[in-house]
Parts: C-alpha cells; sequence; structure tokens
C-alpha cells in the first residue's frame, strides 16, 4: 500500500526548475506530496539525516556537487532512500549509468509531461519497497541458515558423546572383557558395532558440514609438501587397498613447489576422494594418484578405473545425500556428505574440485591448491633459561603458517646485546630467569628507541599480568599455553596475516572471542 | 612377569571413569579412580602411578592446574599425563599440545587410541629412566 502523503526531497539549484517541478507535482484526488527543495549537496544531506524523506529528486549538478560524485554521496549515505535523477537532454547515459549504480529511475528536465512525474515518482517509492523487502528476507534466511548449522553442530556433538559410550561399553561386551560369548551373541554385539561405527562416521560428516557452513570451520594455512602429504597417506591407505587387491600409484613432479592449505582440510579431501576410489575400483583395480604444478597452483588428481559416473550425475553427485548406486543396483556404503565436505574444504581452501568420466572406464576427481609464496620473514628473540622450554616454543613457530626467523638465548643478561645484534620484531620472553629478574629485562628492551620491537611475557604467575603490562608488555602469555594460544597472540602483535579463514558471506567472529575453545564438555 | 603398571584415572564422569577401568584392566593394568581435580591431586602424591588419565574439566580443580602443580613438583615430573577434553573443534596433535601434558586426546576417544597412548607414553618412560641412569 502506498500511503497518501509523500515526503518528496527536490535537490535542484536553479530556482525556475524547483517550481515548474512543484507544479508538475500539485495533489490529485489520491496523492498528495509534499515537495521540500534545497539547492545544495550540503543541505540535501542535512535534511536526509533529519526527516523521514520518501524519495530524492536529485539533480546531479549541484553548486557544491558534481556529476556522479553527488549521486555517491547520496546514495552511500542513504542506499534505503529511492533516488530519481533529473537529468537534462543532453545527459542521459549519465543518468542510465546512475540507474546501474542504485538509482532507482531518471527523469529528463524540460520534457516529461505532467503524468510522467508523479507516476515516476510513485513506482520509485514502490520499486524501492519491494527491493527493501527482498533485502530484509534474504539477510533473515541467512540468519536461519545460520542458526539451523550452528544447531545441527551442537546437537551432533552432544550426539556424539553418548554414542561413544554405547560403542564402548558393546565393544567391551564383545571383546570378551566381561565373560566368553557364544558366535551368535559374538556376531549380534558385532553387528551393533558395524551400526555404532556407521553412525559415528554420519554424525561426523554432518557435523563437518555444518561446521562449514555455519562459518565456524576454521582453518590454518600453512606451507605443505604435497609429495610427502600424499605419500604419507598412500602409505597410511595401503592396508585397505590391500584388502580389494588394488593397486596404488602416486605420481609426483619432482620439485614441486609448496602448496599453501589447511593440514586438517587435505587429509579430510583426501579421505574422501581416494576412500571414493578405493569403493567403486574394482577388486584388483587400480587407483592413480598424480601432483602437477599449474599456473598458481597444484593440481591433484585422483583417478580410478571403477564403473565411472553417467554425465547427467556428475553434476549432482557433489549435492547432500546423492549417491551412484553399484552397477548390480545395491547402494553403495558411505554418508553421501563426503564429496560435498571435500567440494566445500576445496573451496574454502581456495582451489577448486573438478570431476571427469566416462561410464565404464573410470572416474578422475581433481582438486587445485594455491601455491605457497614466500614473504619476508619475520623475527622472534625467544628468552627463556628452561631449554625445553624454548624447544617447545620453537617448535610451535616451526608449525605455523607465519614466515619467521627464529632465535633463542636462555641468557637474560645477553637479551639486549642479542637483540641489538638480531633486531627482532618480537621478544618473547619470560618473567622467571636465573641470572637477571624478567621484569628489567622488559624494562631495558623498552628504554632501548633504536630497537622497537613488541614483547610478549611468559609466566605461569596469573596475577602479574597487569604489573607486566604496567611495565610495557605488549602482551602476557599464561602457562601452560597451547601452540594456538601463542600462536594468535604473536599474529595479532605482528599484524600477521589473519591464519584463520572462514567462509565468505558469514559473519566473522570478534577478535578475542574463543569460538568454540571455552567449551570443555 | 614384572608388577602391574599403576595408572590413576582421574575423570568425573561414572561412564568414561567405568570404561577406562574396565578396558585397561583387561589389558593388564592396574587402575585407581578419582573423582575431582583436588582428589586426583592427593592420590597421584600418595599412590605415586606410573602413569595419569586426567580430564581436564573437573570439579574442585581443574585437570591444567593438577598438571601443572604435578609438573612443577620434581618428585612427579616424569610421570606421564594424557590431558582428555571435549573440545569439539578437531585439535592438530602436534600444535595443540598443552605444556604440562605429554599427550592429549580428544573426547570421544577410540579405545584403541587410548591404550596406544598408554602403551607408547609407558615405554618411553621407561626408555628415558634407562638412558638417564
Amino acid at each position: 500500500m502506498i500511503k497518501n502523503q509523500k515526503n518528496v526531497l527536490l535537490v535542484e539549484d536553479n530556482a525556475d526548475e524547483v517550481v515548474i517541478i512543484k507544479e508538475k507535482l500539485k495533489p490529485t484526488k489520491n496523492l498528495s506530496f509534499n515537495v521540500m527543495s534545497v539547492g545544495t549537496l550540503e543541505d540535501a544531506l542535512h535534511i536526509l539525516a533529519e526527516r523521514e524523506i520518501d524519495v530524492v529528486m536529485l539533480d546531479l549538478i549541484l553548486p557544491d556537487s558534481r556529476g556522479r560524485n553527488t549521486f555517491t554521496q547520496v546514495y552511500s549515505r542513504f542506499p534505503e532512500i529511492p533516488v530519481i535523477i533529473l537529468t537534462c537532454i543532453d545527459d542521459e547515459d549519465m543518468a542510465i549509468s546512475m540507474m546501474h549504480e542504485g538509482a532507482q529511475d531518471y527523469l529528463v528536465k524540460g520534457q516529461s509531461d505532467l503524468n510522467i512525474f508523479a507516476r515516476v515518482v510513485c513506482y520509485a517509492i514502490e520499486r524501492n519497497n519491494v527491493k527493501k523487502a527482498a533485502r530484509e528476507t534474504v539477510t533473515r534466511l541467512r540468519e536461519l541458515n545460520e542458526i539451523k548449522s550452528q544447531f545441527v553442530a551442537e546437537a551432533s556433538h552432544e550426539i556424539r558423546t553418548p554414542l561413544a559410550i554405547i560403542r564402548e561399553f558393546v565393544a567391551l561386551v564383545h571383546d570378551g572383557v566381561t565373560g566368553a560369548l557364544n558366535d551368535k551373541q559374538r556376531e549380534y554385539l558385532a553387528s551393533a558395532l558395524r551400526n555404532c561405527d556407521k553412525l559415528t562416521d554420519l554424525i561426523n560428516h554432518i557435523l563437518d558440514l555444518a561446521r562449514i557452513e555455519s562459518g565456524k570451520k576454521e582453518l590454518r594455512l600453512i606451507k605443505l609438501d604435497m609429495a610427502s602429504v600424499l605419500a604419507q597417506f598412500l602409505n597410511d591407505f595401503l592396508p585397505l587397498a590391500k584388502s580389494k587387491k588394488q593397486t596404488l600409484l602416486l605420481e609426483v613432479a619432482k620439485n614441486l613447489p609448496k602448496a599453501h592449505g589447511d593440514a586438517g582440510s587435505i587429509q579430510n579431501i583426501l579421505t574422501n576422494l581416494i576412500g571414493n576410489a578405493h569403493k567403486f575400483a574394482p577388486e584388483g583395480g587400480t587407483i592413480r594418484i598424480t601432483c602437477r604444478e599449474e599456473g598458481q597452483f597444484l593440481r591433484t588428481f585422483i583417478e580410478d578405473n571403477g564403473p565411472g559416473i553417467p554425465p547427467d550425475q556428475q553434476e549432482r553427485i557433489f549435492e547432500s545425500f546423492i549417491q551412484i548406486p553399484h552397477a548390480d543396483g545395491s547402494k553403495p556404503k558411505g554418508t553421501g556428505l563426503g564429496l560435498k565436505i571435500a567440494k566445500s574444504l576445496i573451496e574454502m581452501n581456495g582451489g577448486h574440485i573438478a570431476l571427469e568420466s566416462q561410464p565404464g572406464k573410470g572416474s578422475s576427481f581433481s582438486f587445485t591448491l594455491p601455491i605457497y609464496d614466500k614473504q619476508i620473514p619475520r623475527r622472534i628473540l625467544i628468552v627463556d633459561d628452561e631449554e625445553p622450554v624454548v624447544r617447545l616454543i620453537e617448535r610451535i613457530l616451526k608449525s605455523s603458517d607465519f614466515h619467521l626467523e627464529v632465535k633463542s638465548t636462555l641468557k637474560g643478561l645477553g637479551a639486549l646485546v642479542v637483540a641489538g645484534e638480531f633486531k627482532p620484531d618480537l621478544v618473547i620472553l619470560d618473567m622467571y630467569l636465573n641470572d637477571v629478574d624478567g621484569k628489567q629485562v622488559l624494562a631495558s628492551l623498552k628504554q632501548t628507541p633504536q630497537n622497537p620491537c613488541k614483547i610478549m611475557m611468559i609466566s605461569g604467575d596469573h596475577t602479574r599480568q597487569n604489573e607486566l603490562k604496567e611495565y610495557g608488555a605488549d602482551a602476557f602469555l599464561p602457562k601452560p599455553f597451547s601452540a594456538d594460544d601463542m600462536l594468535d597472540k604473536i599474529q595479532f602483535l605482528l599484524g600477521l596475516e589473519p591464519k584463520t579463514y572462514l567462509m565468505p558471506d558469514y559473519k566473522q567472529n570478534a577478535p578475542g572471542s574463543s569460538g568454540d575453545k571455552g567449551a570443555e564438555k | 612377569m614384572a608388577d602391574k603398571k599403576k595408572i590413576l584415572v582421574v575423570e568425573d564422569e561414572p561412564d568414561f571413569r567405568i570404561m577406562l577401568r574396565t578396558r585397561l584392566e583387561a589389558n593388564g593394568y592396574e587402575v585407581f579412580e578419582a573423582e575431582d581435580g583436588a582428589a586426583g591431586l592427593e592420590k597421584a602424591r600418595n599412590m605415586n602411578p606410573d602413569l595419569i588419565i586426567l580430564d581436564i574439566m573437573l570439579p574442585k580443580m581443574d585437570g591444567y592446574k593438577v598438571a601443572r602443580l604435578l609438573k612443577f613438583d620434581e618428585k612427579y615430573s616424569r610421570v606421564p599425563i594424557i590431558m582428555l577434553t571435549a573440545r569439539s573443534q578437531q585439535t592438530d596433535r602436534e600444535t595443540g599440545m598443552m605444556v604440562g601434558g605429554d599427550a592429549y586426546l580428544t573426547k570421544p576417544y577410540k579405545s584403541e587410541e587410548i591404550l596406544e597412548t598408554v602403551a607408547r607414553l609407558l615405554n618411553k618412560k621407561a626408555e628415558d629412566n634407562r638412558g638417564g641412569s
């Protein structure tokens, strides 16, 4: 429903035009326009901020702004209010291009007759309302989808624990721990165990998918040697391949550059794709894995000589619960979610998945991963008198995807000299040192202006945090800490590229919010 | 035969306690239990176990603190500790290692996983002792 009184803001610096346009918008039987007019962009923005305006009629050429800028200034600040461009006869192209950028309509001054003016204004308002409603619907649907995914993720997690308990108690009886069983009993319990495993797989897949869809899946992108990742994976996979007398072939180009990806995702992707190849390749068949460079990417192929996938099914198999039956019509094992998970994970890692398949000959799935770029290393100096702690921190730093150069010293007294030579970006400093108080090292480092490094203090004593901050510590890390805790802080302190990638289009967690980390039970 | 290895299970959920006890006893270990962190710490000090399986979320004192107090104590610092967590995010084993714990398992774990980890840590401890003396 269009309400009968419309507030129109007319932005026009030519007084004659204002009179003409007001005339054209004179009230009719069903409709009346309340026209306010201003002559500058500045005044227009004022009124838009203060009054409730239903539509703006905007001349692009004003004393304080000209052309595209006039429209952009209004539209970027008030995207909800429909704008009608007022244009001269020789400037129609500009008006049309404004419509591509969000203007609702345009009117040519001096040309349009009375009826058109009123109609254009009404339609502009109406179209804008429809657009707004559609936008609100999309936002709401996105929110609902997120709530759904979050619910599924939480529910799946809650189901996992009791299921694991059921499985283990059945397993204890099945394994004869509680006394001898007859064959029937063992057979029935084995069946119960198989179905527990099936259900566990399904829940894990649903959980994976829900995490991906709700943007909760976090990736730690690191430098990956695909040659060794694949070799290791196939080595673990060998017993399964042998059970069907299948041959595994691995062909990797020499001097293959390193990939940039999340190790956990890659394992998950390989489990799904190579698992499928194993399932569909025949007894005694062959699974061939190849990896090669392709522009800015590494492409990994997984080929099997199974029955292949009919062309009309090739798009659909990436959807949930779509499975291609075996040649004898039987349903394949598995959850029907594996390919969808693999596809999502590959895309989150910045690659894409492809499929080539000829029925009767076999299928070839392939996926790409970006090649790891070298960056300038950041320098970190570790000052701690306990050698095992130093080694642990070194290991944590090495495991990260950050490009770092690390040096360490066990002595607090020499730390200043080492820092002067090494010029670290960050010093990780233990509060308790053998030879000198860590606080003193902190204070002296902070008093050396030629060495403007960040300092992170570590200590088992949580109560000293504020005191250390007063001494100039940039961060405090309580012991014991996890690798994630440490790397999160380092990333923040050095302003490194975030290691956490979330699905585009979804809300990003506020910095410092711990996400899943707080939930222990 | 050598004496049975003593394992202390600190876990507040009865189901997990029974599961762990039964599985471990069936594999030749002697099992002691504690239901909260404070009791766990006391039992660890009194009976000097060969290995501790420690849940992180515990009443009275959390697993981190129990581990820290034991690891900072000369007398017990060499007792291997397996930390159990229900953290739903899959934790990378290498990078998720905690200072204090020797191994880190996510619940729900497989019984093979825990048996493997127990055996590995006890072997490692035996080797360290031989190498150290």
